[in-house]
């Protein structure tokens, strides 16, 4: 059966199925990605002082240090990481927890960061690779047939569980702890033959979110206000929310053009964070919002393809974990962005800003290049 | 190494539909957001990109203009806009930065006397307000402001703070010609006084200073510089004002009228030199009652049901006696009976009455202050006879003396630049009987304004030039530079030189032998005439005491009107209490003004 979408290269005599079309995605993402942190952060930055140039140059760096680990991943043989998927997993709880120490940094209230000096890195980045690759190896070792047991399937979910959880305590950083919890629930999904857990343990979920907010503390209760009535709300999420609708809503169908954005000025406030996306719709329109979401979605469609052709259970489920990711931070990104789902602090890949998230992005999108550099034409 | 080959674990056909299954949702989602998208952009799009606009001009910052100065004739500022500084904190740049906000905090503390804990609290509960202000830091004055600035210039960390200029009404002399010159609002509106009639000319206009994005996202701003209001320079003497005041409050500590009010005119020109009044106030603080109310009153006033009653209180205290009130003027209208007399010549100097103590007019037998026998017209004034005036008025007839009222500009408004100017109330032609023309030929029965019997008792006086009462002379830019100024402007002739000079005689014989003995000023020929107007109350039996006079007799230099409304003593009837206070006024106005006899 041939492969779709595929070129063939001769790799050692053989034909891989390497993905060019992913690769292509993905450094067209990082410079669409590049410009468009320009124009978010440009204004910002001179204001601050930093220079124009001043978190371009950072992500800049960021990027070209993660094209290279890509680069170095897609030529290593993704069946090496099963080596260390339980010491990923070990060391992502170490990583989280040496924010406690001296070595943690605070930024904007929250203390998320370890780092060295002039180095920072983010641990939730790392977890989330961490679980993809752990949860990837586990379930090919057990298989389908181990996931038929609800203990199994209980337990997989606790262990990631235990990540997610430390990510929302220690670091207070509940949309990485939820997209790392959404992950692993999407691999076991993909993987137990018994759907009705699922269906169960979602239900569950929903029923826990709205306990939740029902019997939330206060500072939850007035970010629900603040997402049902961003004008009526005083916290500086609403004032951010609204800031960005006003943003999408004043770029119409066609934008105001690159660089034009009025909102950046000042009024969406750290424009090249989160809201990034705003910044987009005001200054290319619904047109280049779209154009934007449907490249996602190519993107999400190149990893399954690789994953159906790929040579072995990890690789698919490496894929399937990945997929999941991305995903599930665009959809959520994009929800907050419009106000679909009350603020909660979720980048938008490729191109918000942030240099861990932007390293270990290529890292995952090296593992799936390899993946696919390792599918056999057949 | 993979174990038994049987049960490896592979991505089979139901894994592969379970992620279709996501993909699907996923891409369910996507569309989804892709609808909210459209809807944003598309049916809120219009609103959204009105507020973006609007947000914009918060860069844009009004410039006040200062509003003109009042200047006295000697160039004394009565009333002057101070600029003061508000102070405005913008939270959001505060916090934008941790090493912002100790600094800020511990500046503003030090420098403005404030809680530093308390401001950071506050500071942080407002996290993102761009504009806020505390009410105890408004209003301050550069002094205040001076050492904040120093210490925002040493120390870059100090933001988020900054001074909103705007300007602030000063009345330096408060009380003093509170009622003429009136007062002016924050916001620049006027309607009482001098500041009400000149409201147009003393505001300027706003300036704006704005800032904008040019294409290289440079933060270009423009400057629009406010244009200040002009001064206007009165015709009022502040030392004269000051001596009468002090008059007026000498008087109502002794006898505690219901109202005292005086004006000083320059009987050659028109211009009004003091005008006062008992019942004064703080223009600084225009509404403030507690001079006139209890505590208990104030309270009730200030409810907010009534906010009518509160400003009918108010109003009452702002009037300016002189232009607002009406009264019944009384004996100091005789002056102006006997020069319609003789100018239409049905009396001469010679011409000589018969005063039997009253005339029975109509239904009516109306009483004379007593016999006064075969009188001349100087006695007339003298004396002050009801039954020679009476007969005088008679002679005139209806018609003539209507028209004299008119000439001499009673009933209409004499078009001073003062608000809500009275015109008085007199009769039309056609409804004086024989009682109302009685009764009016010695000032009863018909209600005139101070500044009406002070002007046309000028044109008496002087020759008979009705000049155009006024108290601005010069209006000045905010250069410096004259803008127009207001000569003496004639209105009408009253009446001839010769009937002037003969009631210039008249009235210095009514102060030297007459009723108006009182008012003599030691070393000055003055002349001039007592009022005694019985109130329309009958029963009451109160009196409205005047007495117009001017100085010296051959060539009149200054008029002085004196009305004392219901003094609190015995005989309430006696004139005495108008032209001792006239006189106590005279005595000091005159050297002041380098009359020498």
């Amino acid at each position: 059966m041939p492969t779709r979408g595929k070129k063939r290269v001769q790799i050692g005599g053989k034909r891989t199925c390497f993905d060019y079309a992913l690769l292509f995605i993905i450094i067209f993402l990082t410079l669409f990605g590049l410009v468009m942190l320009y124009s978010a952060s440009s204004y910002e930055a001179s204001i601050k002082g930093l220079g124009a140039t001043y978190y371009l140059k950072k992500q800049a760096l960021a990027s070209s240090i993660g094209i290279a680990a890509m680069a170095v991943v897609t030529m290593i043989d993704y069946r090496v990481w099963k080596r260390f998927a339980l010491a990923g997993y070990l060391i992502s709880i170490v990583l989280i927890l040496l924010v406690l120490t001296p070595l943690g940094i605070e930024y904007n209230g929250a203390k998320r960061w370890i780092g060295v000096g002039s180095f920072s890195f983010q641990p939730a980045e790392f977890a989330k690779l961490a679980v993809i690759i752990f949860l990837a190896f586990v379930i090919s070792k057990i298989g389908a047939e181990g996931l038929s047991r609800f203990r199994n399937v209980v337990l997989l979910l606790l262990l990631a569980g235990v990540i997610a959880g430390l990510l929302a305590v220690v670091t207070s950083n509940l949309s990485s702890a939820l997209i790392v919890f959404g992950i692993a629930f999407v691999m076991l999904f993909v993987a137990s033959p018994k759907v009705r857990y699922f269906l169960l343990m979602g239900a569950a979920g929903v029923g826990a979110v709205a306990a939740f907010i029902v019997f939330g503390d206060g500072f939850r209760m007035s970010r629900i206000q603040a997402w049902l009535d961003p004008e009526g709300s005083s916290l500086d999420t609403a004032y951010q929310t609204l800031q960005g609708l006003y943003a999408i809503g004043s770029g119409g169908l066609t934008g105001k053009g690159l660089g034009n954005s009025v909102q950046k000025l000042g009024f969406v406030p750290e424009a090249q964070n989160d809201f990034i996306f705003t910044i987009i719709c005001e200054e290319l329109g619904l047109f280049g919002a779209v154009s934007v979401i449907v490249i996602f979605a190519f993107m999400l469609f190149r990893f399954h393809a690789i994953s159906k052709n790929a040579p072995d259970l990890f690789g698919s489920m490496l894929l399937v974990g990945i997929l999941a990711h991305i995903a599930i931070q665009v959809v959520l990104n994009i929800a907050v962005v419009t106000n679909s789902i009350p603020n909660t602090g979720v980048t938008l890949p490729f191109i918000s800003y942030g240099g861990t998230s932007v390293v270990f992005l290529m890292i995952e999108m090296g593992l799936a290049l390899s993946v696919s550099r390792q599918t056999w034409a057949r | 190494m993979a174990g038994n080959r049987r049960k490896k674990p592979r991505f089979d056909d139901r894994m592969q539909l379970r992620m279709k299954v996501f993909l699907g949702v996923i891409m369910a989602m996507l569309l989804a957001l892709v609808g909210v998208l459209y809807y944003i952009a598309e049916v809120k799009g219009d609103d959204y990109s009105i507020r973006v606009l609007n947000q914009n001009q918060y860069s844009s910052t009004t410039l006040p203009f200062k509003r003109g100065d009042i200047l006295d004739a000697n160039g004394n500022i009565l009333a002057t806009s101070v600029k003061v500084y508000n102070v405005i904190i913008d939270s959001y740049i505060i916090l934008s930065d941790e090493d912002y906000m100790a600094p800020t905090v511990e500046a503003l503390a030090a420098c403005f006397g404030l809680d530093a804990a308390e401001l950071q609290t506050e500071i942080e509960s407002r996290s993102t307000s761009r504009y806020w202000s505390r009410t105890d830091l408004r209003k301050l004055s550069y002094d205040d402001i001076s050492d904040f600035l120093a210490m925002q210039d040493a120390d870059s960390d100090i933001q988020g703070v900054w001074f909103e200029e705007s300007y602030e009404r000063k009345y330096p002399y408060t009380t003093l010609a509170s009622n003429t010159i009136g007062f002016a609002s924050s916001s620049n509106t006027a309607e009482m006084g001098l500041e009400g009639y000149y409201n147009d000319t003393l505001n300027g206009t706003d300036g704006r200073s704005y800032g904008y994005m040019n294409q290289d996202n440079v933060q270009e701003s423009v400057t629009i510089d406010p244009i200040d209001g002009c001064s206007i320079t009165t015709t009022l003497d502040l030392n004269i004002q000051n001596i009468v005041e002090t008059k007026i409050a000498e008087w109502v500590e002794l006898y505690n009228p219901k109202n005292v009010a005086v004006i000083i005119m320059d009987p050659n020109t028109g211009e009004v030199l003091a005008m006062a009044q008992n019942n004064n106030y703080d223009p600084n603080n225009p509404e403030d009652l507690s001079g006139y109310y209890t505590e208990e009153e104030i309270e009730e006033l200030t409810r907010e049901e009534n906010v009518e009653e509160k400003y009918t209180a108010l109003y009452s205290i702002w009037q300016n006696y002189c232009v607002t009130a009406t009264y019944e003027p009384g004996s100091t209208a005789k002056v102006l009976t006997i020069a319609s007399a003789l100018e239409e010549g049905m009396v001469t100097a010679d011409s000589t009455f018969e005063c039997d103590g009253g005339e029975q007019v109509a239904n009516y037998y109306i009483r004379c202050t007593s016999h006064h026998g075969t009188i001349t017209l100087t006695e007339a004034l003298m004396y002050s006879c009801n039954d020679a005036l009476m007969c005088i008025g008679d002679l005139l007839g209806a018609t003539l003396f209507s028209d004299y009222q008119l000439r001499f500009n009673l009933g209409m408004k004499t078009g001073i630049d003062l608000t809500y100017e009275d015109a008085g109330l007199t009769y039309d032609v056609e409804n004086i009987d024989s009682t109302t023309l009685a009764t009016n030929s010695f000032g009863q029965n018909f209600n005139v304004t101070m500044i009406q019997m002070a002007s046309a008792f000028c044109s008496c006086i002087n020759g008979g030039y009705y000049w155009q009462p006024h108290l601005v002379s010069k209006i000045t830019n905010a250069d410096g530079n004259v803008v127009s100024t207001i000569e003496k402007t004639l209105v009408k002739r009253t009446v001839t030189e010769e009937t002037s000079e003969f009631l210039r005689q008249a009235l210095e014989q009514v102060v030297e032998n007459g009723t108006g003995k009182y008012a003599a000023v030691e070393g000055y020929s003055v002349g001039g005439k007592t009022g005694t107007a019985q109130k329309q109350d009958k029963e009451a039996s109160t009196y409205v005491l005047s007495f117009i006079g001017m100085a010296p007799v051959d060539d009149p230099q200054v008029v002085c009107y004196v009305v004392v409304d219901e003094p609190d003593v015995e005989n309430n009837d006696s004139s005495s209490y108008a032209s001792r206070l006239w006189s106590n006024i005279m005595t000091e106005v005159l050297p002041y003004l380098n009359i020498y006899e």
